[in-house]
């Protein structure tokens, strides 16, 4: 029995975890009658309903598409594995949520990539959708499937697998995408292959089945080209130049499950000025561009409007940053205040103002003040280019102790180029120091117990278009040993009663790494891995290194030459015919900057000519 | 002395919404709140949250058209005009829920949860054999004394005499292939019986096995007392 347009029966809702996950009619989800529109697209965020409903790439592109009265944009979601096994089964097809009809009668099938590990999600999107696996076997009749987000910087992992990668900012081409497709299609000259070749043409879309990799003896690519003259060689980063008026969704999707972020997103800022030499996005977001404190307290109040959340949280990079940071916090505080809704601060610089801001909306005694070093000793942070020195953590820290907070996190990596043992024993030396400082701060009688502060420590994966793509990484026995020269030099500390160490798992962090810097071959492992049964990778209840251990062999790739590798200077890296703008002798100038533990000023304090002032806007026109 | 202002808001939930469950539907109720624009109070401290009450939880798959639940309201009792409220929360409702009724309470009212004492339920059921007399085996089955069953709790298993604790319970509805049965069990936070409790014990008592059954259950409305002890609808007391 199917109550309303349900896909799923009764009976089965009845029997999973959440089914609210799969039932759509959410307040301000978009309702069309599928037979008006020219073009149906398949939303995907490839996990779990939760997950995917607090990324806010999706919020923009439902509500802009649905903005055209000619395209009906849905959303579908990875199903939970216990409706997974059921659909499998049953052979039920994976339908969107909206109108309950089944995916792959749509025209396209989108998915955003916001992270190596939910690699194996989109094999399962396409399996349980009953679309081919592989782009070379889709007909006609099949959606066309496309990526798009941060993974497609480096897409060749997934070439096999999609018909077309979105490479930039989703607000730009997909207008263009939707009228060569309805001209096609209503002129009746579409086939699938011709689409994909016109398709090829507009900027930033990139076709695998159009380019051919080929590889010299020693693993390493060869050449890279376009199988045809009439489409582009190189592949140009789409970036929104004006965000304040690009497309902002103010009425979101709001979820009957509680969703991860369970509240109202406000995006301040695209880009970083910082230019820390680790991180991609500050390197593929750029140029940094602000969005006017006007227009944030519009969205800020329809949002509020529309959707009736009791939490608002700020997104960017650097919040800190934002100029006009101080007005916005302060709207919003008043705001929010009238309204009675919380506000959930980004990591900020600390400093008296944020201070201030904090003790006002948080509990001080149950929140943490939190710090990235990243490095546990000045000449690692210069070689990562991370400014923050042991001077700024220290005085933050005591003026948090002073106003009353008891508990600091303290982010770092290990595994960065160039590190020694020394660097990794400053790690709990520095938050050692910080024990001291609150003790020596905050007298006795003023204390309620011991601080806290916890070390957290991810491994270092380098990603393509950083200054860092050309490191190299360990394998899993490494990382784990310098894990635990950090544990040892903790309990050697005095204060070591107030220190805690966490640190990311090993193995899931050699696999990214062999993702962020993979090539055309490391396809079939995935697909390998995924019908031996790896799916939700992301999570570690599912989790199965050895399934990977496996299909690596199984293949014939070698994942070590994916990770332990150093790059060589000239090497033609598979993610090289993109141009982000940022130039790959600006990158390779950072990384001998790095050897040699020089700081690059942030794009505020000094133009470095990084290659993105062709796209003419934010801060490198703002002087 | 209470000076509180509450105001006992009687909703409906079916379609597609009875997969939502108890606290996701209280969020959903949070969130139509402060869209409607409606003077909730707060309490106070970091993270004051709405003061909102449900009557009992709802089950996942169970529709309602009969529960409840207070909202404490922070403005003057003179300022409340409960059919607008009641026009502007409609407004912000989704398909399957519905605002049925907003009624103001006495200063001295019970809270919804204590004042619960029992629920009217339609249990449907499909494909019973056509060849028996159900509302004649409904007579046998509460003309017993008395209906001793085990209740497994979580910590233990313990008996229980089911027969005072089910009200009424009547054949409403039989033909042939859907059979409802309507019933007014015992509800509440002392002795909250539900109804597939009594389903199943009374399909056992003529030796049905009840996982060869498909139900639907639909909440009816959730019953209180009034002072002279009758068992009147939650919204008609305080």
């Amino acid at each position: 029995m199917h109550t309303g347009n349900l896909a799923l029966p009764d009976e089965i809702l009845m029997s999973v975890e959440k089914a609210a996950r799969y039932i759509g009619n959410e307040i301000n989800h978009v309702k069309k009658d599928p037979a008006s529109v020219d073009i149906r697209y398949a939303l995907c965020f490839p996990d779990v309903y939760e997950i995917g409903m607090s990324h806010l790439g999706i919020q923009i592109l439902y509500e802009m598409f649905n903005q055209r009265e000619d395209v009906y944009a849905e959303r579908v979601y990875s199903p939970w594995m216990d409706l997974h096994k059921i659909m499998k089964e049953r052979n039920i097809p994976l339908f969107a949520l909206e109108s309950q009809d089944p995916v792959k009668n749509f025209d396209f099938l989108g998915m955003t990539l916001q992270y190596e590990m939910c690699y194996t999600n989109i094999l399962q999107i396409l399996d349980l959708s009953q679309i081919p696996l592989l782009s070379e076997e889709r007909t006609d009749r099949d959606p066309i499937v496309m990526a798009g987000g941060p993974c497609t910087y480096n897409p060749e992992p997934l070439a096999i697998f999609f018909d077309i990668i979105y490479i930039g900012e989703g607000e730009m081409q997909y207008d263009a995408l939707f009228d060569l497709y309805k001209e096609m299609k209503s002129s009746g000259s579409y086939t699938r292959s011709s689409f994909l070749h016109d398709a090829a043409k507009i900027p930033g879309m990139y076709v695998p089945s159009l380019y051919e990799a080929e590889y010299n003896s020693d693993g390493t690519l060869m050449a890279f080209n376009r199988q045809f003259d009439d489409i582009p060689q190189t592949i140009k980063r789409q970036v929104v130049v004006d965000l304040d008026n690009s497309y902002y969704p103010t009425r979101p999707v709001v979820p009957y499950v509680q969703a991860t972020q369970d509240r109202m997103v406000l995006e301040i800022m695209r880009g970083c000025i910082r230019g820390c030499r680790f991180c991609q996005a500050g390197m593929v977001y750029r140029p940094t561009r602000q969005k006017s404190l006007e227009t944030l307290k519009r969205y800020a109040n329809e949002m509020m409007e529309s959707t009736g959340y009791d939490e608002i949280s700020l997104s960017s990079l650097s919040s800190s940053d934002y100029e006009n940071l101080p007005e916005l916090v302060n709207f919003l505080i008043d705001e929010c205040e009238k309204k009675r809704i919380n506000i959930s601060l980004p990591s900020l610089r600390i400093d008296s103002f944020s201070l201030d801001v904090m003790k006002k909306v948080q509990d001080i005694k149950k929140t943490s003040l939190t710090f990235a070093p990243e490095a546990g000793s000045q000449r690692m942070r210069n070689v990562i280019n991370k400014g923050l020195t042991k001077e700024d953590i220290l005085s933050g820290s005591k003026k948090a102790f002073e106003g009353g907070w008891n508990k600091v996190k303290l982010y770092f990596m290990l595994g960065l180029p160039g590190e020694t043992e020394e660097d990794m024993e400053a790690i709990p030396q520095l938050a050692n120091d910080v024990a001291a400082l609150y003790y020596e701060t905050v007298p006795k009688e003023n204390r309620h117990g011991r601080c806290q502060i916890t070390i957290s420590s991810s491994f270092f994966v380098p990603k393509p278009f950083t200054p860092f793509q050309w490191a190299r990484m360990y394998d899993g026995e490494e990382y784990s040993r310098r894990a635990h020269i950090v544990k040892s030099t903790l309990l050697e500390q005095l204060n070591k009663k107030s220190l805690h160490y966490q640190w990311h798992p090993t193995d899931v962090t050699v696999l990214e790494g062999v993702f962020a810097r993979g090539d055309r071959r490391v396809g079939e492992v995935i697909l390998k891995a995924y019908k031996n049964g790896a799916i939700f990778d992301a999570w570690s209840e599912y989790f199965d290194y050895d399934i990977w251990t496996n299909a690596f062999e199984e293949c014939g790739v070698d994942p070590d030459f994916y990770t332990m590798r150093e790059r060589g200077k000239d090497e033609l890296f598979p993610w090289d015919f993109i141009d982000t703008g940022v130039t790959k002798r600006f990158l390779r100038n950072e990384w001998e900057r790095a050897m040699r533990g020089e700081v690059t000023p942030n794009c505020r304090a000094k133009c470095s000519g990084c290659g993105v002032a062709s796209y003419k806007g934010g801060v490198c026109v703002e002087r | 002395m209470n000076d509180k202002t509450v105001i006992r808001i009687k909703f409906a939930k079916d379609g597609v919404m009875k997969f939502v469950g108890h606290l996701d539907t209280m969020r959903y109720f949070q969130k139509a709140i402060r869209r409607a624009g409606l003077p909730a109070a707060y309490s106070k401290g970091f993270h004051p949250h709405m003061l909102l009450s449900f009557a009992l939880p709802l089950g996942v798959g169970v529709t309602t058209e009969g529960d409840y639940f207070d909202l404490e309201l922070d403005c003057d009792k003179q300022q409340i005009n409960t059919d607008s409220m009641l026009l502007s929360l409609k407004e912000q409702m989704a398909v399957g829920t519905d605002i049925l009724d907003i009624k103001l309470l006495e200063p001295k009212a019970k809270k919804a949860m204590a004042a619960v004492t029992a629920a009217t339920y339609k249990v449907s059921i499909f494909n019973l054999s056509k060849d028996r007399d159900y509302q004649a085996l409904i007579r046998e089955f509460m003309g017993q004394n008395e209906i001793i069953i085990e209740k497994k709790t979580k910590k233990s298993v313990r008996t229980l005499d089911l027969k005072p604790l089910i009200y009424e319970m009547n054949l409403t509805e039989f033909d042939g292939f859907q059979t409802d049965i309507q019933m007014t069990v015992s509800a509440g936070s002392n002795d909250n019986i539900k109804p597939q409790l009594v389903m199943e014990h009374f399909l056992k008592s003529f030796s049905e096995e009840i996982d060869d059954y498909s139900f639907k259950i639909h909440r009816i409305d959730l019953l209180s007392v009034d002072e002279s002890g009758k068992r009147v609808p939650l919204n008609s007391i305080g």
